[in-house]
């Protein structure tokens, strides 16, 4: 299915988090969800399908992490291996009716980038380049760029996908808790403004642009309200269940409940947001209610 | 001397101009007869916390902390030949990582430049970092705290697993654990028994400095 007719079809709705699944399914300390795509695939296929089963049509390929910069030096399966397994478990239990978004995460060193850091932004395209183009090759439907909080990187990562793939580009950014003495002033944490971060991703060709993660959880609406003012682009958000605790064995456990969650959902589609999903600590049952709220 | 910290504060944060504003206070300050430990101890480690605390309000942003960060450090070097002998300004060892798992490096790496832009000696083992690798690091560095990050919730259950193993190292005793990163919060610091917990690097100055027995 393309992308545009889902969202002319109405309100599209994404999954939630993928590594607290994985690790309720046995994930341990220390190891990388990516690498499961090829160590368990049929558990990363329960994910999916466990989303796809609770309401999702648009679900992303567990490869958050499957990028030359962000994969462990000891990684025993390459960013080749780890997307195109990758890819391969989601299509598998999407079918044609669900879309798959291929995940591109931050490089997790976006400090490193100039003019504050010294590796060159050709090191940061070209690890983004090799993740992109396998997963495009392996036929996902769109490309999902997410977590950014740097409009810098951000943009080399869109770049790539243009350049590169003949797939949709999504970019979504991730912000930080505004000061009291500026509430409505939401940037991101590395300061890039709403206005920047709009203007330069669509110069750039984005098929729509959102937010995930990051500090705002309640707030999410009033964000979307106020890029719905700045752009006609379809918007996406995903949404963290909350802040985290934690369970007996160490692990997250994030607070807000499904209706909580299915309420900001429901406030996001009205200020205007087209794709509405979980992010960290989100579950099945959340997407339930969400797809039940809309 | 709370003039030479706004007028630094002032000078670190802006941008583009920070590196020579600052450089021409510290010079300035040198021709006044100010000396190099009292421009440091008075001047750049309070105004350092000052930047600390606005990043953790939101007021600054990540690059602010980044270019306060090499303001200072350039100034550093510059007064350090000029330090009397014991009168240097460390405030105590801090071995950093980020926890096995994760490769992310910045907000590691924004807690080092805070921590040594507040007098800490500080001993980068990168990311990724195992329990045995930190053990190791505080062996080898005799340091007196142990700072980690954590930026998924897949990994931050590493920490439990770096406290024990500090334990078993027969180290636990010695030294003082303090954890951060995005999903962490004070209640998984007190399920691990961590001895601190910092939200951000701003706050994680003021952590240590209490962990390291000084007054912050």
């Amino acid at each position: 299915m393309e992308i545009d007719k889902a969202i002319k079809d109405g309100i599209v709705i994404c999954d939630g988090a993928m590594g607290t699944e994985l690790q309720r399914r046995g994930l341990k300390r220390g190891e990388t969800p990516d690498s499961w795509n090829i160590t368990h695939p049929e558990q990363v296929k329960g994910v999916h399908q466990d989303y796809i089963r609770a309401g999702s049509n648009a679900i992303l390929t567990n490869t958050f992490g499957a990028s030359l910069m962000r994969l462990p030096t000891d990684s025993q399966y390459s960013v080749q291996e780890l997307n195109q397994a990758a890819v391969k478990n989601a299509r598998e239990c999407a079918g044609d009716d669900v879309l798959v978004f291929g995940d591109i995460g931050p490089s997790g060193k976006e400090d490193q980038l100039p003019p504050y850091g010294t590796e060159p932004e050709s090191n940061y395209y070209d690890s983004f380049k090799e993740q992109a183009v396998v997963l495009s090759d392996s036929g996902v439907d769109a490309i999902m760029v997410e977590t950014m909080s740097n409009l810098t990187e951000a943009k080399i990562a869109v770049k790539v996908v243009v350049e590169n793939t003949s797939k949709p580009v999504l970019c979504s950014m991730a912000f930080a808790r505004p000061p009291a003495s500026r509430p409505e002033d939401i940037r991101t944490a590395w300061g890039d403004a709403l206005s920047d971060i709009i203007k330069e991703l669509t110069e750039l060709g984005v098929s729509a642009l959102g937010s995930n993660c990051g500090d705002l959880v309640e707030e999410m609406p009033l964000l979307a309200a106020k890029m719905r003012d700045l752009t006609e682009l379809p918007l996406i958000f995903q949404v963290n269940a909350g802040r985290p605790k934690v369970d007996d064995q160490y692990r997250s456990i994030y607070s807000l409940e499904p209706e909580g969650l299915a309420e900001i959902a429901l406030q996001l589609k009205e200020a205007g947001a087209n794709i509405i999903g979980g992010c960290c600590g989100t579950t099945p049952a959340h997407i339930a209610a969400i797809r039940e709220k809309l | 001397m709370a003039d030479l910290k706004s007028l630094l504060v002032e000078s670190m944060l802006s941008r583009a101009d920070a590196m020579s504003r600052t450089e021409k206070i510290v010079d300035d300050a040198i021709k006044d007869g100010v000396r190099a430990d009292t421009i440091l101890n008075e001047g750049f480690l309070p105004a350092m916390t000052i930047i600390g605390d606005q990043f953790s309000e939101g007021e600054v942003y990540i690059p602010d902390v980044l270019i306060a960060a090499k303001a200072m450090q350039a100034a550093v070097d510059k007064l350090k030949p000029m330090l009397s002998g014991e009168t240097s300004i460390n405030r105590g060892t801090v071995v950093i990582g980020t926890v096995k798992g994760d490769l992310h490096d910045i907000g590691k790496n924004l807690v080092k430049y805070m921590l040594q832009g507040s007098g800490f000696n500080v001993i980068d083992l990168g990311n990724d970092v195992s329990p045995e690798q930190f053990a190791q690091g505080v062996r080898d560095n005799d340091a007196q705290i142990v700072a980690m990050s954590a930026l998924l919730t897949t990994t931050m259950g590493s920490m439990k697993d770096i406290i024990d193993g500090l334990e078993e190292a027969g180290i636990r005793e010695s030294v003082k654990t303090l954890i951060g990163g995005a999903p962490i919060t004070q209640e998984f610091a007190d399920k691990i028994k961590a001895d601190g917990y910092a939200k951000d690097a701003g706050s994680a100055v003021h952590v240590a400095m209490e962990l390291a027995g000084h007054n912050a």
